[in-house]
């Protein structure tokens, strides 16, 4: 990834791949969770509705798969993918200077106890929420989704770990996870130099240093 | 490499030109008038002739019956020519269980009387009597007397020619012990039993002509079998087609009917394959639909009252039928029927080779086949056709079942996934549903619901109740209302599991002593009547709850402990040992009744959501007689998706404690532990987010106002 300063002292974080690899993933996963909801708790007298959100869940289904993929072969193949793994440090001590940072230092207005830079944007928590979500709960939806869709044309396979009425619920639960998740990270983006400064960087892929920037809350 | 290009170029577009071109004079060409079943060409100036030739009527000695002046012998006549002895006793409708009896108890039902699985040997509740197997007392329903009874809906031959004990022919035996049923009938008004002659009733032939004569005479014919006249059975047939004439208690033959060689012109009978009209006698008179529109408590129009099953190609709008918002109704009651099906299209003999079926993925030798082009020519068929119909696999069909699922199914005939492309997961439907999941969303007809013979009407009726009917059911007036058949888990003789839309009928009655057997409906009725048909002082004293004199309907429950009390102590005074209430449920899978397609079901949340069709609590029965809940009959191979519990208001009802049994209804499912879970996620997530936002503005305005901040 090529990291280069903005005319106004802004430095590049997010490739345009990399921007459009976030915002495709967060359409798909809201489009998954609205098409969900519509699928498990559908109401009567909305005609239509619920053959067309099976049809919108499984393209945000198949756009989150494909992305998923070109962007694992995509940090593979740079060798990027070493930032997505936690170290021991990244948990303790790190993790919790930085969960205390959330806990205390943020109300307090003090600094942001990591310097991130295009290198190293990932902060500790972050590596280890992240590292949980794609490497878990990710492939745990995208299995269990995935054995669902299965029924249609191969009912053995989910017949052999305990059928629709096993699977389902768990996909449900992760379901839940993930709207857990989505809520929790949409707020951690406010919590940048600016409400909105975290946001704007993932549009525009440009940021500023948070170390030398003051803080807002 | 330009070179090689530009040619590609240009092949690409010849071939463009010429698909375009050959689809516009596709598109262009005149297409041929559609090929029709039943026609071929222009029509033909008269009706095709008969192919049958004309038929020598003999008596059972061989001798022609304008001779002999005795009863037509079917086995005989027709024995010239069909295999007489092999299609009667290959021919579940003529068998109706008779090779299948077993010992009371052992029958697949699990009820501890019944000795087979079809209609004789199978307790009818809508029958109420009981088949009495040998050796057994009291006797309620002897072979003759079923015959008499049952006869109408039977074909003949089977039960009513062989015995059940020896398989002899009926009344060959020099003489009957006296607890055998197969000798003996029940005096009514002795309530003993009688010794019957079967040597001036003789026995019920086979009746041929039932099922292939145009307008066999049916009244007469069970006229003759209601009187015990069962040797003349086939011959009243005939009154109708004028040759043979009733004076009298006597048939005589019409000699100006037949030809001068003694035979009977085959035009005469309209011998044919059977027909529609032909089913109906024995499966709904009601479904004619050109009958006055009752449905009155009777037999005759069983396949109506049971499942629903009107099978006319006229369309609902213009029945005579008095059905709730009927101008919208623009289906045909069974689009078959529209189409110009008959019965026999799906229900066709096995070895007939028009209706040879492809080979379906077995295993075997023969598993390699897509089509097997082997088959009976047409003499070995004619004779010997196997009268054992391919048949459905429903719930009530419990007679042959080694047959059942071997009928023409829809997707033998229909290329369903093309017709279905709105549907998701089109396969997974096609697994678990039956066609008539979707195909059968309503049943129109008032059906039986439930069956009260712990106790009987004025008129000496078992309590009845309907579903799908407001006002009583035998009143043209009443308005059909119609019912959503409940979708039910249907285990098929080949183990599959589907869903398919049933009707259920609850009946309670009283059984008595040990092993149980059903109370004679002769004994309730002394039980409960005097001599001269009015109900006792005591069990006036009982159920009269408004002491006005008399009995209302809605006072004949068995609901409080005294009602149960003073039936159960005058069964026990007429003989009756031990008397306690028996409760079943039977289930009645519905395989026919398809609208037009634009009747439908087609929104997915008829299903697929919480009060859709898989979580709906089902009335059973408007009361629960005796208290007693009622179980599934066992061979029904149905399975009840929850539990059946009496309510707060006292009515039966089946909840879906889980909306289905081994199947997962998205939409319809209540996940309400994980779902609470989720939600209890979600919204610590959501309130911890927002309560540390808000502590953040706090904060970050103290500070403002310290001036830390900008």
């Amino acid at each position: 990834m090529s990291v280069s300063a903005s005319g106004k002292g802004k430095i590049q974080y997010y490739t345009l791949y990399e921007r459009l690899w976030h915002w495709v993933q967060a359409l798909s996963i809201l489009g998954l969770i609205l098409s969900g909801a519509l699928l498990v708790f559908p109401w009567q007298g909305a005609g239509g509705v619920f053959s067309r959100a099976v049809a919108s869940h499984h393209l945000c289904a198949l756009a989150l798969v494909v992305n998923g993929v070109l962007g694992l072969f995509y940090n593979l193949a740079s060798g990027l993918i070493r930032r997505y793994v936690p170290t021991t440090e990244d948990i303790f001590p790190l993790g919790l200077r930085h969960a205390r940072y959330y806990l205390f230092g943020i109300f307090k207005g003090e600094d942001h106890p990591f310097d991130r830079t295009p290198e190293k944007r990932l902060l500790p928590l972050q590596k280890v929420t992240y590292f949980v979500v794609l490497n878990l709960l990710l492939p745990f939806m995208v299995i269990t989704g995935g054995l669902r869709y299965s029924v249609e044309y191969e009912p053995s396979w989910i017949e052999q770990v305990g059928g629709l009425s096993v699977i389902a619920p768990l996909h449900r639960f992760g379901a839940w996870l993930f709207l857990a998740f989505v809520i929790v990270h949409i707020y951690m983006t406010t919590t940048g130099k600016t409400p909105l400064s975290n946001l704007r960087t993932m549009i525009t892929g440009y940021g500023e240093h948070e170390a030398v920037l003051e803080k807002n809350p | 490499m330009k070179r090689i290009a530009s040619a590609l170029l240009v092949l690409l577009a010849a071939v463009t030109a010429a698909t375009t071109a050959e689809r516009v004079g596709n598109a262009q060409k005149k297409l041929p008038p559609p090929v029709t079943i039943r026609q071929l060409g222009p029509p033909p100036p008269s009706p095709p002739p008969l192919l049958h030739p004309d038929i020598a009527f003999l008596d059972n000695e061989s001798r022609p019956v304008v001779v002999s002046g005795g009863p037509l012998s079917l086995m005989r006549s027709c024995g010239l020519c069909h295999d007489t002895d092999f299609i009667s006793t290959n021919n579940y409708h003529s068998q109706v269980g008779l090779d299948e009896m077993v010992r009371p108890g052992d029958a697949p039902s699990g009820r501890p009387w019944d000795t087979g699985p079809g209609l004789f040997g199978r307790f009818d509740p809508f029958v109420g009597r009981f088949l009495t197997p040998p050796g057994e007392e009291p006797l309620d329903l002897g072979t003759a007397d079923w015959i008499r009874m049952v006869g109408p809906r039977h074909v003949g031959g089977g039960p009513a020619f062989f015995s059940r004990i020896d398989g002899s022919l009926l009344g060959s035996r020099r003489s009957y012990s006296a607890t055998d049923p197969d000798g003996l009938v029940l005096d009514e008004k002795t309530g003993m039993p009688r010794p019957w002659d079967w040597r001036a009733s003789g026995v019920v032939e086979l009746d041929c002509l039932l099922c292939h004569m145009r307008s066999p005479d049916n009244l007469s014919r069970i006229e003759a079998l209601r009187e015990g006249r069962f040797a003349w059975a086939s011959t009243a047939t005939l009154i109708k087609a004028g040759l043979v004439e009733r004076r009298g208690s006597a048939y005589l033959w019409n000699r100006s009917a037949f030809s001068p060689d003694g035979t009977v012109p085959a035009k005469r009978l309209g011998l044919t394959h059977a027909l529609t009209e032909n089913c109906r006698q024995c499966h709904g008179r009601a479904c004619r639909c050109t009958d006055r529109v009752v449905f009155e408590s009777s037999r005759d129009n069983w396949s109506a009252e049971t499942s629903g099953t009107v099978f006319s190609a006229e369309r609902m709008c213009n029945s005579g039928m008095n059905l709730h918002d009927k101008d919208s109704l623009k289906s045909p009651w069974d689009i078959h029927a529209e189409r110009l099906l008959q019965c026999a299209s799906c229900h066709h003999s096995p070895n007939n080779p028009a209706y040879v079926r492809m080979q379906e993925k077995g295993e075997g030798l023969l598993r390699h086949l897509a089509f097997d082009a082997r088959r009976a020519t047409e003499a070995s068929f004619l004779y010997r056709p196997d009268h054992n119909f391919v048949k459905g696999d429903v719930a009530q069909g419990t007679v042959a079942s080694h047959l059942s699922g071997t009928m023409r199914v829809c997707r033998d005939c229909h290329r369903a996934e093309e017709v279905h492309p709105f549907l998701p997961f089109v396969r997974t439907h096609f697994s678990k549903l039956e066609c008539t999941a979707c195909h059968v969303p309503r049943v129109y007809p008032a059906t039986r619901r439930m069956t009260d013979s712990t106790v009987l009407t004025a008129q000496g009726a078992g309590v009845r109740d309907y579903a799908g009917v407001e006002g009583p059911v035998d009143e043209p007036t009443s308005l059909l209302t119609g019912q959503v058949p409940v979708l039910l888990a249907h285990r098929s003789h080949s183990g599959a599991v589907r869903f398919g839309p049933h009707l259920l009928h609850s009946s309670w009655f009283w059984v008595a002593g040990d092993p149980p057997r059903p109370v004679r409906h002769l004994d309730l009725e002394r039980a409960l009547f005097d001599q001269r048909g009015n109900y006792l002082p005591e069990i006036v004293e009982a159920f009269d709850s408004d002491r006005d004199g008399t009995i209302a309907v809605g006072e004949l429950r068995l609901e409080t402990p005294e009602k149960i009390a003073a039936v159960r102590r005058r069964l026990e005074e007429v003989g009756v040992e031990n008397p306690r209430i028996y409760a079943e449920i039977q289930p009645f899978g519905i395989g026919h009744g398809v609208g037009d397609p634009s009747s439908a079901v087609r929104e997915c949340s008829t299903c697929h959501q919480r009060k859709g069709r898989f979580c709906q609590p089902v009335l059973l029965a408007p009361y629960v007689p005796g208290g007693i809940v009622p179980d599934v009959v066992r061979d029904a191979g149905t399975i009840l998706a929850g539990s059946v519990e009496v309510s707060a208001d006292g009515r039966l009802m089946l909840r879906p404690s889980r909306c289905s049994v081994g199947l997962y209804v998205t939409g319809a499912q209540r996940m309400g532990a994980l779902d609470g879970v989720g939600v209890l996620i979600v919204a610590v997530s959501f309130a911890g987010s927002s309560i540390h936002g808000f502590l953040r503005i706090v904060a970050w305005r103290r500070r403002a106002a310290k001036g830390g901040v900008t």
